[in-house]
């Protein structure tokens, strides 16, 4: 066994006199992925916060919290300072912000190596060169004077793991960092991480909330709960036995599959939506005051149809085009050629005065996957959730209105009396529970679902699940399931769409596609898809006759 | 279960009189606002002594109970001109700002939603009006068309325009990609229906903070018209006025500069403070919070 780089027990922390974390117990040793997994509100990120000393001002932590041999609780600022960036490296989750879009990724990354070491610029950049290169973005095909909007998420993330390695850290704390990314970036970036704790014997920690991720990669779990510790050890081990009852939860949660009576039922031959031969070009990038590059085909030739009351989940890599074919769908976006029929009525001739426009919208409603980004702030829950009644043919009463908007509120379990607050006083499941009830106030035949459940914990996941599956049910929704999550696409939609390159590569009943991929865009999907049940039988595999049952450390605990 | 609901639109009320009531800087704000809306209500009828009449063996006195702020070269009293010079000052720069808001936030908010040449036309002219120096076409305007006050607040307001058109513009294009908006539009709203319902209460804000700047700007620029004595002209007085005229006495008496300077700062600080109290209390987020 090797000696713990970082330790840290009984630590109480508190923030504003509100407990955060309660008496919390963690040990990381070099070499080896430690697995940080809760909800959210569970404290996870708040232990790597307290870790690296970045807690928010009035925050108040007892207990010990050792780095090697020092005390980082009584260490000072200044200590502090000289230890982040060089001894403790961190990756944030979202690649997007984590960068200075003003600087080059050349600098960004030498920037660290810099203040650190005090060594000059050229040999810094040197450095930070070698380490892009590790990371897979050699200076041959990504310059240093690369910036970072001229790179993709993966890529990004490449550049921000980057710059926590460069000066080869001890302890590297990684707090979701694929979350933002689709299932192959997330395969491919963890595959690096993986890579870079064998190599180089740093500890990581890794924050997370999907055990199949974690299954595939930790060597120890610690499972927080309300800041406290519920049950820790043997990676494996734990997830294999499940002994613990939250971390049964977690599991069954994260593999859910909804009670859905609809799922068995035989498609009907009538198409509701139907699409033809559709493209979208956009405008290439400006190369001249009046000359432009290339266009860009975001959607190119694909035809489709969904049956009444079928879910037909579209899935794919980010930027295949998936989004594009939502908006055109929902007639957001004009197509630059081919044909959108809803329901009989040719949607993309139509514009948007027109009446049938109006009919076509009432039938066929959007659910988004942000649920802080899709309510206005400054409007009530009833207006919000109402947003869509304009669309009524005879104007309602008041009364009518608020019944109709209560009636919405039960369907998707919220109480009437949400009606009076403010989005921002509900949480994500509740708030995305709120979006569907717009979605189904006026009664469509079809909801378009664009990543509805990706930003949400899994048990929040699995009960807006439910709740698609039920109002399926009830109300013979058709549903266009737009994810990048194969268990989600698993759990809820009857057929499914492979999208790769803004073209339709593969279709068919969900179980055939997922389990018996064809195509390479569909294989690479599904190869890269998390999976908590395969990771652990792979693993139990691999470690066999290694770990047994009291090899296992139980948290004293739990 | 209806009229439980209504009940609860009087709860709002009595909740934003309630966060009111903590709220120190709107109460402020309030306060110093009415103070001076009040005085130059007060002026129209009654001042303490006749500003048109010059008393000239009672010029240039200092600070006393008979002149609060003194006397100036003519015998003036200052408190009186200054409660005179408060309905020019004020009106000059508040219907300056109407008119940059009236104008300039629709063509802003019609340039986001529409974009492509409309956005374009409307922003380069934008441009091309910003390229000019204010205070100095707003001098030339008034120049053509003769001094007055009238003059002064068509000129001073053509300058607000462009500014709002950008402040509603550039608020408005990063809310348009935003889900709440595509929410909006699959819904089937229009875009002017969406941007009154869904724009404008997001960008309120930023425009009420806009608008306390121009608002101080625009009584200095009345200030700045009136110094080269383009402003209002005698026996009408101004703020701006008042500082003109003192400057050739600020070694004699630099009361006549402090007083209309003074004047000045108490009222933009005051509408800053109702600004910012205003913002705080519209912010949902903050009503129920603190």
């Amino acid at each position: 066994m090797t000696a713990p780089i970082l330790t840290i027990e009984k630590l109480d922390l508190a923030i504003g006199g509100a407990p955060i974390l309660r008496s919390v117990d963690m040990v990381v040793e070099a070499g080896k992925v430690h697995a940080l997994v809760g909800e959210s509100g569970s404290g996870k990120s708040m232990t790597a916060l307290t870790t690296m000393q970045l807690l928010p001002h009035g925050a108040n932590t007892t207990g010990t919290l050792r780095f090697g041999d020092e005390d980082l609780l009584t260490a000072s600022e200044e200590r502090m300072c000289a230890l982040r960036g060089d001894d403790i490296g961190m990756v944030f989750q979202e690649p997007m912000t984590a960068l200075n879009p003003v600087k080059t990724i050349g600098e960004q990354v030498a920037e660290g190596i810099r203040w650190h070491t005090g060594t000059n610029r050229p040999d810094a950049e040197q450095r930070a060169a070698i380490m892009l290169k590790r990371v897979g973005l050699p200076t041959t095909r990504f310059p240093l004077d690369r910036y970072p909007h001229e790179l993709s998420g993966g890529q990004r993330q490449r550049v921000v793991i980057a710059i926590a390695c460069a000066l080869r850290p001890k302890l590297l704390i990684a707090d979701e960092p694929t979350t933002a990314l689709d299932v192959v970036l997330q395969a491919q970036i963890l595959d690096l991480l993986r890579e870079l704790v064998a190599e180089d014997g740093m500890g990581l920690v890794l924050i997370s909330h999907d055990l199949g991720v974690v299954a595939g990669m930790a060597d120890d779990i610690t499972i927080l709960r309300h800041g406290v510790v519920q049950e820790a050890g043997h990676a494996v081990d734990v997830l294999r036995r499940q002994t613990h009852p939250y971390t049964r939860q977690l599991a069954e949660a994260s593999a859910h599959v909804p009670q859905w009576d609809g799922r068995a039922k035989p498609p009907e031959i009538t198409a509701l939506l139907d699409v033809q031969n559709l493209v979208k070009d956009y405008p290439g990038p400006r190369t001249g005051l009046f000359s432009r590059g290339a266009p860009f085909r975001a959607v190119d030739d694909v035809s489709f149809s969904v049956p009444p009351g079928r879910s037909v989940g579209l899935v794919g890599q980010s930027g295949c085009g998936k989004s594009t074919l939502a908006r055109i769908v929902l007639a957001l976006d004009k197509p630059t050629s081919g044909i959108v029929s809803f329901d009989g009525m040719e949607t993309s001739r139509l514009d948007d005065h027109d009446p049938t426009m109006a009919l076509a919208r009432r039938e066929m409603q959007v659910v988004f996957q942000d649920p802080y980004g899709s309510f206005n702030p400054r409007q009530t829950v009833e207006r919000l959730v109402a947003e869509p009644l304009h669309l009524e043919e005879a104007p309602l009463s008041k009364s009518e209105r608020r019944e109709r908007i209560a009636f919405a509120l039960d369907e998707v379990g919220m109480p009437a009396d949400a009606m009076r607050r403010y989005p921002h006083e509900f949480s994500g499941g509740q708030r995305q529970r709120l979006a569907i009830a717009r979605a189904i106030i006026t009664r469509p035949k079809l909801v378009v679902c664009d990543e509805p459940v990706s930003a949400l914990d899994v048990s929040i996941r699995a009960q807006i699940l439910d709740l698609f599956a039920k109002l399926n049910d009830e109300l013979g929704l058709a549903y266009l399931f737009i994810t990048h999550d194969l268990t989600v696409a698993r759990a809820i939609t009857h057929e499914v769409m492979v999208m790769d390159h803004g073209r339709i590569v593969e279709r068919g009943a969900t179980a055939d596609v997922l389990d018996n991929p064809q195509t390479e865009a569909a294989q690479r999907l599904v190869a890269a898809a998390p999976d908590l049940n395969r990771a652990i039988e792979r693993r139990a595999k691999d470690t066999s006759g290694i770990s047994s049952p009291f090899e296992a450390r139980k948290h004293p605990s739990s | 279960m209806t009229d439980h609901l209504v009940a609860a639109e009087h709860e709002d009320w009595r909740l934003f009189l309630r966060k009111a009531s903590a709220n120190r800087s709107f109460q402020a704000g309030a306060i110093i606002t009415l103070f001076i809306v009040i005085m130059a209500a007060v002026s129209l009828v009654w001042t303490p002594y006749d500003v048109s009449k010059l008393t000239i063996p009672d010029r240039l006195q200092g600070p006393s109970w008979a002149h609060w702020f003194g006397t100036d070269h003519f015998g003036r009293d200052i408190f009186s001109m200054i409660m005179e010079g408060s309905r020019n000052s004020i009106a000059v720069a508040l219907i300056a700002v109407g008119i940059g808001i009236v104008i300039g936030v629709p063509i802003g908010c019609w340039a986001a939603a529409k974009r492509g040449w409309i956005d374009e036309v409307f922003m380069r002219t934008s441009d091309i009006i910003f390229a000019f120096p204010a205070l100095l076409s707003a001098v030339m305007i008034t120049a053509i068309f003769g001094p007055g006050a009238v003059n002064a607040i068509v000129a001073i307001g053509i300058f607000n325009i462009p500014v709002f058109a950008r402040v509603a513009r550039g608020a408005a294009l990063s809310l348009w990609p935003r889900e709440f908006i595509l929410a909006a539009r699959a819904a089937g709203k229009g875009p002017a229906r969406i941007t009154a319902e869904h724009i404008l209460p997001n960008i309120a804000n930023l425009l009420l903070v806009q608008g306390t700047i121009q608002f101080s700007l625009g009584i200095l620029a009345e200030a700045g018209l009136s110094y080269v004595g383009l402003g209002a002209q005698p026996p009408a007085t101004s703020w701006g006025r008042m500082l003109a005229e003192a400057q050739t006495m600020m070694a004699i008496a630099p009361q006549m500069a402090i007083a209309p300077g003074i004047a000045i700062i108490v009222t933009v600080l005051g509408l800053n403070l109702l600004g910012d109290g205003l913002r705080d209390l519209l912010d949902p987020k903050l009503r129920r919070e603190r």
